[in-house]
């Protein structure tokens, strides 16, 4: 049995038994659970664009007649924080600021990433070597830490958080857009075309692009769950966005001071950050399946 | 092929110099120093900036880096200038806390994972594999510094039967030790477990549909030989490789979990020492962290090529 | 390409060799170099139970203390270290008076204030041995005086010399009158070092730190954990109850409190407002309320544009040019509230550098909100609202929920308050070198009340964040330091806290309470207003 070669358009084959256990294996789970998170997801996303607008509250109203209040109060489904803050508005808001830092990063680091592997992968040599080991000292380095020093540097803001959790997604997906690009660059297609005299710029973008793309959008939809969770342990540790802005990383930071008194304020957005996790990782799931019918994530 | 192991060796040592020169730069770019860490309840800078001086604070950088760096070569941290206890000390002190927290949360990981996801694969789209896998991705959502917390308040402030945090070490008794690593472990590795289940999963998945398996069945091997033995074997290969590079988060959720149970270990060394600018021992601690992953890299990179010969071909960077 | 992994599985043997070595290596390593610190239970050696002390109790501070050197330390945390190990000639009691420890008693004071003279006890060895004498006292004073590190020096005001005129007294001589010293003595400067120990380790005395103490050092493994063990030597050891004393530091409060209800701890400082009242309720802590000698408030930069030590000009903000905005300001704020929101209504609100519980305090009436006020003020300076005005506060949750009220109060006067986070060792920085606008800040305060207010208000002082350069005020001050009278100083800063209420450089907002939780199997502790926790008599069953 041949093995084949993996080129742009073609999957890998394998034993026709396997591949139908394997396809018929992910079906039911690939409609039932990838929808729910699709739509979960776009829940998510609807919330952060809408909720703002029917918010009941100014988040940042502070009311210091009606402090911590539990939920099921007058007025306040979600209760109110330590300075009388409604909470529902705060999740509402917070949902904006949340999705917003994970998914910019992710795309940063994306669109560092991803012309960074193509460049390292197709051009080898010591360029290869060189952007490579820039790749590992990176990776090397915690994202935490590196928010931590620009958070020290400067000021702690939403854009220190985007930029270190982006910077942390670069070194992975380099690598699996270099190990893409590997796959094609020798292939006779390629290979003829510069023969041709196409330049290397074209090449990258017709021939070596395609192929690169599929398996980087799939840790792309993989990574913007991590950078939601790594927004909000930024937060947690007060690296990331800055009160009075409201996020759930940042509602869950300052609850911990009020585990006696209050332990529902820590409830809600943990719930919603582990939620909004979820979904878009099943999300992301049901791409995977999509776009690799074989089942290899 | 020990030439590709050398190349590999030579090439990890320069990343680890890199990383010490991006290190240096780095913890001196933060603004204040040492000195300001202790100005708030001092009133007498010229007495820490004789102290500062001491410590060669005061010298341009590229001579502090040299200076350092031949530090290091000959096995010399320094010492920190806030509290005068040598680097090396405190570090010896918390690796094997570190390590500990590490390692066990690996194991329980790996305990937890390698079944679960030889479960799923081995009756996919069934009922067990639904819910390991939503288990998993559950696990792998969690802000588990939220679930932390959660902990904290129910098991040890509710119910009393778990400590609220702290470390004990192992000469204060084998129980006591494990029982205040009980939550840090659950909270660190299930983020991992959900890794190493989905990975194994998938890996067994296409192993089990792969050729000598047939064989195998064909020769009437029992099922659980073929799928202990033969597929899991294979499946381990995607799954360590896999592993190593999730190590990286690792590191951001030892530092979580550090915090919030107050465990004494590298990383909280870390966060603190950023708070007070006590430069030795950050450097010290990031370097280690740095060479930490560097070598895990490394031994994932070799263990990779070691077992299967046919990837020298391709870099196995990929 | 990569498909052809699927192909290899069949033959070569899985290295679970390798894993598991790797595995086995690790938690060997992990097992083996286990720290070897360990808070043990008994006493050490053959002596008698009752002489070796019995129990261990973990103390959980707040703060990490800095080096262990009387000479250098700059911590608060430091100081209650120091407090069960390293005595002082003097000491204060609860009700705030000095009273001798080391001396025998109060120095006798003569030549208008410039020559001190102390009679020291007898019969009193340090922690290794060496007998205590007033050559020990002069040594250590010397190196305090003299040692390039020494934060002491800028303490120990005027002190020009020591002699030793007895076996066991001590003359001091100043080259000017400054009243505080006592108290000064009463503190780090005047803790006595091992003249052997210090001749034996110099500027590394903090590794193993040597005076006359209850308990001396036995380690300190890493920045937080410290520990002690009863001394031997200790000339009152015979009511000395513990053996050892381990200090753990827990920077986060509500860990704090979650330590103490589970028995993690035995003792924990500045426990939260937020957390008192369950630990209130809880069947296993007690806790006990100090009001602390310090103050918090809100820096205002009027003056400081190079640095504090350097020359000042006048800060580039409203309120440095229009100096009514900051009465404005403080007409806005309402102190009670503060207090009830942030706090639980736990703390004191205070207009004063002073406690108003401290035998110094004065008697100033603190301005009352009034809004209507405050915008009449704003309108009279002609310029447009809101104001904008920039607030720097340290990024952890307490601070920044003050700095999100004083932002809302200010608002209702029509003041536009940005809040600007910053690392908190980053704000440090930026305060002392002028890079600020306001800033919440605080003290941990001392006895005197002019080390409460001369370094925050003399010009070119290191914590003179603000830039203020009254001459007025500064004349107080430097009376007040100098004058040796109590009466009159008393009517000396109740002047000066009165020029600084007109100024208003520093908006001062409240005084803290100190909050300790005890478990009810320790007693004996004793926790007076400057907040260190002395163990000299505390026993746990």
């Amino acid at each position: 049995m041949t093995a084949g070669v993996a080129g742009p358009d073609r999957p890998a084959p394998v034993s026709p038994r396997a591949a139908a256990r394997i396809v018929w294996s992910l079906k039911p789970r690939f409609s039932a659970l990838a929808v729910v998170g699709a739509v979960g997801a776009l829940i998510v996303v609807l919330v952060a664009i809408f909720g703002p607008l029917v918010a009941p509250y100014n988040p940042d109203a502070v009311n210091f007649n009606l402090v911590l209040a539990p939920p099921g109060t007058a007025h306040h489904l979600l209760g109110t924080d330590q300075l009388g803050r409604d909470v529902l508005s705060r999740m509402l808001y917070g949902a904006r600021t949340t999705l917003a830092v994970g998914i910019v990063s992710t795309l940063l680091g994306t669109a560092v990433g991803l012309p960074y592997g193509m460049i390292a992968g197709y051009f080898r040599g010591p360029l290869d070597a060189v952007l490579m080991r820039i790749a590992d000292v990176m990776l090397a380095f915690p994202f935490l830490l590196l928010a931590v020093g620009l958070a020290a540097i400067s000021q702690p803001t939403l854009w220190t958080a985007v930029i270190a959790l982006g910077v942390a997604q670069v070194p992975q997906i380099a690598r699996i857009a270099r190990a893409a690009t590997l796959e094609v660059r020798d292939l006779e297609y390629v290979q003829a075309a510069q023969v041709n005299g196409e330049r290397d710029l074209t090449i990258l973008r017709r021939q070596i692009l395609p192929n690169v793309l599929r398996p980087v959008t799939v840790q792309t939809t993989v990574a913007i769950p991590t950078a939601i969770v790594g927004a909000s342990i930024l937060s947690f540790l007060g690296l990331g966005v800055q009160p009075p802005t409201a996020d759930w990383g940042g509602m869950l930071a300052q609850a911990q001071q009020y585990l006696y008194q209050a332990a529902w304020l820590g409830v809600f957005p943990g719930v919603a950050i582990f939620l909004t996790a979820f979904c878009f990782n099943l999300l992301g799931d049901g791409i995977t399946d999509a776009l690799n019918p074989r089942g290899r994530r | 092929m020990s030439w590709a192991i050398a190349r590999r060796v030579v090439i990890a040592l320069v990343t680890l110099l890199l990383a010490t020169i991006v290190v240096f730069g780095a913890v001196h770019a933060l603004p204040g120093g040492p000195a300001t860490a202790l100005s708030a309840d001092s009133t007498s800078p010229a007495a820490l900036a004789a102290t500062m001086a001491r410590y060669g604070f005061n010298q341009p950088l590229p001579v502090q880096y040299v200076r350092w760096i031949g530090q290091v070569l000959s096995g010399q941290l320094g010492t920190s200038p806030i509290t005068d206890i040598p680097v090396a000390t405190q570090l010896e002190q918390r690796i094997p806390i570190t390590l500990e927290l590490g390692v066990l949360s690996l194991l329980f990981a790996i305990a937890l994972g390698v079944p679960a996801g030889v479960a799923a694969a081995v009756r996919p789209g069934r009922l067990t594999d639904w819910v390991a896998s939503t288990v998993a991705l559950g696990g792998l959502s969690l802000p588990h510094f939220w679930f932390g917390i959660l902990g904290i308040l129910i098991f040890a402030v509710h119910l009393h039967v778990l400590p609220s945090g702290g470390f004990v070490p192992l000469s204060g008794g084998l129980g006591e030790n494990l029982l205040h690593m009980v939550m840090p472990v659950i909270v660190l590795g299930t983020g991992l477990a959900a890794v190493i289940m989905r990975q194994t999963r998938a890996a067994m998945i296409e192993a089990l549909g792969a050729d000598y398996v047939r064989t195998a069945r064909a020769k009437g091997l029992r099922e659980s030989q073929v799928i202990w033995i033969h597929a899991l074997r294979n499946s381990l290969i995607t799954v360590v490789t896999v592993v190593g590079l999730q190590l990286g988060g690792l590191v951001a959720g030892v530092v979580t979990v550090e915090e919030v149970f107050n465990i004494p270990g590298i990383g909280q060394l870390t966060l603190d020492s950023v708070y007070q600018r006590d430069y030795p021992t950050l450097q010290g601690a990031v370097l280690l962290i740095a060479a930490g992953y560097i070598i895990v890299n490394l031994l994932t990179d070799l263990s990779y090529t070691l077992i299967n010969p046919r990837l020298r071909v391709t870099g196995g960077t990929a | 390409m990569l498909n052809t992994r699927l192909k290899t599985g069949r033959s070569r043997a899985f290295p679970y060799y390798l894993i598991a070595a790797a595995v086995a290596l690790l938690a060997g390593l992990a097992a083996c170099t286990s720290p070897s610190t360990t808070a043990s239970s008994s006493g050490s050696g053959s002596t008698a139970a009752a002489a070796a002390g019995s129990g261990n109790i973990t103390v959980g501070l707040a703060g990490a203390p800095d080096a262990l050197d009387p000479t250098t330390g700059s911590t608060f945390d430091g100081r209650t270290v120091f407090a069960n190990m390293c005595q002082k000639l003097y000491d204060i009691n609860a009700q705030l008076n000095i009273v001798p420890q080391l001396a025998t008693s109060l120095p006798v004071i003569s030549d208008g204030g410039l020559t001190y003279t102390i009679q020291l006890k007898q019969g009193v060895l340090f922690n290794d041995g060496t007998p205590f004498n007033a050559t020990a006292v002069k040594t250590t004073l010397d190196h305090y005086l003299t040692d390039p590190e020494s934060a002491r020096a800028a303490e120990l005001h005027g002190l020009q010399s020591v002699d030793v005129t007895g076996p066991y007294t001590v003359v001091l001589h100043l080259s000017k009158p400054f009243a505080p010293l006592t108290s000064i003595l009463a503190d780090r400067a005047g803790m006595i070092l091992s003249p052997t120990q210090l001749t034996k380790l110099g500027n590394n005395f903090a590794q193993d730190p040597v005076c006359v103490g209850p308990f001396e050092f036995s380690s300190r493994p890493s920045l937080d954990t410290i520990i002690l063990k009863k001394s031997p030597y200790f000339y009152g050891k015979a009511d000395v109850h513990l053996a050892t004393v381990t200090f753990e530091v827990v920077t986060d409060e509500s860990t704090m409190a979650a330590d103490l209800s589970s028995g993690q701890i035995q003792i924990g400082e500045e426990i939260a407002p937020q957390d008192v009242q369950s630990l209130q309720n809880s069947s296993s802590v007690t806790l006990q309320a100090q009001n602390s000698l310090g103050y918090e408030g809100l820096d205002i930069n009027t003056g400081n544009v190079n640095g504090s030590l350097k020359t000042y000009g006048t800060a580039n903000n409203p309120f440095a040019t229009h100096p009514t905005l900051r009465e404005a300001f403080e007409l806005a704020l309402n102190r009670a509230e503060l207090n009830k929101v942030a706090f639980d209504g736990l703390y004191s609100a205070s207009c004063s550098p002073i406690p108003s519980d401290s035998p110094w305090a004065v008697n100033v009436p603190c301005t009352a909100q009034n809004i209507a006020e405050a915008k009449k003020l704003i309108a009279a300076t002609g310029l447009k609202t809101p104001i904008h005005v920039a607030l720097t506060v340290a990024n952890d949750p307490l601070d920044l929920q003050i700095g999100s009220i004083i932002q809302s109060m200010g608002a209702q006067a029509g003041f536009d308050v940005s809040l600007q986070p910053l690392e908190f060792t980053t704000s440090l920085s930026r305060a002392a070198a002028g890079q600020f606008e306001m800033y919440v800040v605080g003290w941990s305060g001392r006895v005197d009340p002019d080390q409460n207010t001369f370094n925050d208000w003399y010009p070119q002082s290191a914590l003179n964040y603000t830039g203020a350069d009254y001459s007025a005020l500064d004349n107080l001050l430097l009376q007040a330091r100098a004058s040796t009278s109590t009466t009159q100083r008393k009517a000396l800063y109740t002047q000066a806290v009165q020029l600084m209420q007109q100024e208003l450089n520093i908006i001062y907002l409240w005084d803290p309470k100190y909050y300790l939780g005890v478990s009810k199997t320790v007693t004996g502790v004793q926790y007076f207003p400057d907040a260190l926790i002395r163990l000299e008599y505390a026993s746990v069953s």
